[in-house]
Formats: structure tokens, sequence, C-alpha cells
């Protein structure tokens, strides 16, 4: 349970779930080997489908987003879903940059991340086209490169 | 409405924004528009100088139909679309010829324009002007009603050889008012952003018509349906002026007219529903389906698949869903383009840091709810 506590500038298990707990007090938190899991359902926008969403995170490591249901689903051409891990966890920010450390609460970037990222889906699972912007790796790692 | 009620939180909003976008993607340009205006006044031109042998009968040229009313469509799957006009002769009696005479001489007329000969094809009842490519403009020749006076006035008609009435100003009127002041009096209802889409101004009324037989082009393009027993776009026009209550929801409207449909289809059986020109009763716009029942069985099947497919939308969830239950109604391209809009106007709203959540309620717009947590800066990352 040490994880629980405040270590540097990040924010402990328990400030993160008090953060959550007020923001969006519908999801239900439970503990699992020191990891936190959030469980709730979220609509984006009044046309938007309900999605059953679960975050998992462990102290210091990345939040990982998942959506249990409706399950999601490739382009109409079997398009691969743009912006998602292989393990099916959302990428909703560049990793191992300043957009998410453990010292910002969930509540405040995951989450609204979350539900712009399934906002997107929807609009691109509608017209085939992701307007929400972001980086590949392929494309970053080959940006890099050019600037070493 | 309130004012937080946006795109992204009130239904109806949502609903309004794909139907006006779709309203914007299916009706003329506006340089198509003003193209022919200016065709339309130049031919006003030449008819009241002195090279046009009818201008001692005092001609007055003015657009009718959907024209007129500002509910033109684009036909689907022909570039040109049919602008319909008058052109009455103030100062022709009856005893000055007869219809076939009047048309006959008009068309002379036009023909010795340098100008407009070479577009002009003399038809059953009217001139058309053809400007391949763009439009054809149908001038049908009319005299004052020497009876009912007022902006009555007579046509030739199309089998008989004969007048038959008409009132195309006054109806206009009719329609426009009841577009304006309905509204007026009705729901106020308007987005929070002004947009340059043309569409996302005008009366709901307006766009529900252009809505209605953009649904009807689509239907009886199919095979369940006979494409030349489809309503005409007068009816339809007349039907739901008559049926508006002034909603300021496009869905809300739909809804509220197609059941007002049904209702009056129900209301008439044994017989027909009959739609008469409001402004002139001795024009019968439903004609067509007096002569051939057919067109109105087929017209209450359509009528009766509308309405359900509309009920079913209503309730839909899911962008996606519902983008496939439009196409049907409306076709696929334009519902794609509209999608394609929204999905870059949210794009655009997030890009500019506006949007933010909501316990309970989803996205919000920052300016208009306080308590939101704004949405932070981020970059989508992954193949």
């Amino acid at each position: 349970m040490a994880n629980r506590y405040n270590q540097g500038g990040q924010m402990t298990l328990l400030q993160q779930k008090a953060k959550m707990h007020k923001n969006f007090p519908e999801f239900l938190a439970t503990w699992k080997k020191g990891v936190i899991i959030w469980r709730g359902l979220i609509r984006p926008t009044v046309l938007s489908d309900e999605y059953d969403i679960q975050i998992n995170y462990r102290l210091g490591s990345a939040p990982k987003v998942k959506v249990l249901s409706p399950k999601l689903q490739r382009g109409p051409n079997n398009e691969q879903i743009p912006h998602i891990y292989n393990c099916g966890s959302l990428c909703l920010y560049l990793p191992r940059t300043s957009e998410w450390t453990p010292s910002m609460p969930i509540a405040e970037t995951i989450i609204p991340w979350a539900y712009e990222w399934l906002h997107f889906y929807e609009f691109w699972q509608a017209t085939g086209k992701w307007s929400g912007g972001g980086e590949h790796p392929r494309f970053r790692s080959e940006r890099k490169k050019r600037h070493e | 409405m309130n004012k937080m009620d946006t795109y992204l939180t009130n239904s109806d909003v949502a609903r309004d924004k794909i139907l006006r976008q779709i309203c914007t993607l299916i009706q003329i340009t506006e340089s198509q528009h003003a193209l022919a205006e200016k065709r339309y006044l130049g031919m006003g031109t030449f008819l009241s100088s002195s090279s046009c042998p009818l201008s001692n009968y005092m001609p007055i040229i003015y657009p009718q139909g959907s024209f007129k009313i500002q509910t033109t469509n684009r036909p689907k799957g022909k570039e040109e679309f049919d602008l319909d006009f008058v052109c009455e002769f103030k100062s022709w009696l009856a005893s000055s010829g007869g219809p076939d005479r009047l048309l006959q001489q008009f068309y002379d007329c036009i023909k010795r324009s340098t100008y407009f000969s070479q577009f002009a094809e003399l038809k059953k009842r009217c001139v058309r002007l053809r400007y391949p490519r763009y439009f054809h403009m149908d001038i049908l020749p009319a005299i004052p009603d020497p009876y009912k006076g007022g902006t009555c006035i007579k046509v030739p008609d199309r089998e008989l050889h004969n007048w038959t009435d008409s009132n195309p100003r006054e109806y206009a009127n009719w329609f426009e008012n009841i577009a304006t002041l309905r509204q007026a009096y009705g729901e106020k209802f308007v987005e929070r952003i002004p947009s340059h889409e043309s569409a996302e101004k005008k009366e709901t009324l307006k766009v529900v018509v252009q809505l209605l037989k953009r649904a009807r082009d689509i239907a009886f393009s199919r095979s369940q349906f006979d494409k030349d027993l489809a309503p005409a776009s007068i009816v339809l026009t007349t039907l739901a002026a008559r049926l508006y209550q002034g909603e300021g929801s496009v869905d809300q409207a739909i809804s509220k007219i197609l059941a007002g449909i049904l209702c009056q289809i129900e209301n008439a059986r044994p017989r027909m529903l009959t739609v008469v020109n409001p402004t002139n009763e001795d024009e019968i716009f439903s004609e067509k389906w007096e002569q051939n029942p057919e067109s109105y069985r087929q017209f209450i099947l359509w009528i009766q698949e509308f309405a359900n497919a509309w009920r079913q939308l209503q309730q839909q969830q899911g962008l996606s869903k519902i983008k496939q239950d439009l196409e049907k109604l409306f076709g696929d391209e334009v519902t794609l383009s509209a999608f394609s809009e929204l999905a870059e106007y949210f794009a655009k709203d997030c890009r500019n840091g506006e949007l933010g959540i909501l316990s309970g309620r989803g996205m919000v717009t920052i300016p208009t709810v306080s308590n939101a947590i704004p949405i932070k800066r981020h970059t989508f990352y992954g193949e």
C-alpha cells in the first residue's frame, strides 16, 4: 500500500481517487494489487452511443483506458481503429512528454480526453476520416531522426 | 431551450445542425441563384423593350414556385435544375386570343431576341430557356383573371388548350407568411455560433420543404416506387405549410408534418385527400391523384415509410447509426458531406479549446457552462 502515498510531485492514488470522485462521481473505484480501477458509463454528446469504460492506474505508470462495451469496431473496410494501442487501450496523449505526468489529475486529463477520443471515433466510423489530429509513432520517430 | 443547449448537449440542436447541413448541400448555390436572377432580369428588360412585339400588352415577369420561396433543390442525378417563371401580360384580354395563341406569340417574340433565341424551346404550356449544365427557365405566359382580379391569373392548360387558374404571387405570400410569422411567434431556436452555412439561417419551414422534396426524390428513385408517380413539389410544399405550427426545430417540424399528413389521409377516407391552392381554390394541386389512383397509393406508402423511418431516426443513438438512417432518406453523398462538415466543426471547437466535460452531461462548450472541466491540450498518439 506504500504507493498510495505521495512520492515527489506525483499525486497519490488516494488523491487521484478523491479528485475522480469529486468530478465524476458516476465512476466507481476498486483496488487490486496497487492498481486503482475506475469503471463508468460515458456518453460524449447527446447523439453519441453510451460507452462502458475502464481506467486502470498504477502509481507512476501510464493510465490505461479501455472501452468494455460496445466493442470498438474496425472501419467499414476493415481499417484499423486509429490512435489505439495493440492491447486495446486508447492513445490519448504523447508518451514521454509533459502532456500527461503522474502529477496531473486523471479526472482533468485522461477522462476528458477519453470523451473527446470517443466522439472522434464515432465521426471516424461515420466518415472514414479521423478529424482529431494526433501523431503516429512511425512519423514521429522519422521526424526525430531527421532532427538528430 | 436555454443557453447551455448546444449541438453537443441538445438533441434537437444537434439533429438540426445535421439536417440544415444536408439542406445546404442539396440546394442551389448562391452563384447559381445569382446567375438565374441575372437571366430573368435580362428577360424582363427585353420584354419591356421596343424590340419586343408584345411589349404593348404590358408584360411583367416574376418567379414562381420554389425559386420564389427559396426552396429550390439541385435535382438528383442531373446537373440542370428547373426554375419557374410567369410572364403576365397585363393588358391581354381573353378576347385578344386564346392560350395557344398567346403561347405561340410569346415564343415568336423571344425568338426575335438575338440573345435569348438561341436558348428558347417551345413546350406544351410554356417557353423553356435552356442553359445547358446550369438550369432551364420555364416561362409560363399568363393573363390577369378578369373575374377574380387581384393577383389571380389564367395560364394555358397543359391538356385542354384552354385557360386554367393560378395565383403564384399570392401563394408565395401565403407561404412566406407562414414560414416567417409562425416561426416568429413559435419557438425561438438560435444556435450559439452564427454560421457561414446559408441554410442555418433559413426559416425552418423552407428547410423542411427542401428535405421533404429530397426524401421524395430518393424514395421514388428506388424500384419499389414509380418515379413518374412521385407527388408534385407543390403538393408537398402546400401540405407542409398547412401543417407547420412554428416549430424552430427541423426535426420536430418534419415529425409533426408527417403525422399531420397521415392524419389527413385517414380523415379523408374513403375519399382522397385534396390539396388546393389556398389562394385560388379553383387550382387543384392534387389532380394527378384523381386521375391516377395508383399515384395516391404510392404517396401514402411513401409517407408511411418516411414517418416510420423518422421515428426510428429520432430514437437512434450513435453517429454512424444516425448517418446510416439519414443516408437512406437523403442519399449517401450529401449525408457523408454533412457529417464531414460537422466533424470539422467539432474539431475546430476542440482546437480552440472551447470544450469541457460536465459530469452526467458529457461534452459542453466552456463559454456556456462555467463549472465544466476544460479539455487540456493533448495529442492523440498511436497508429
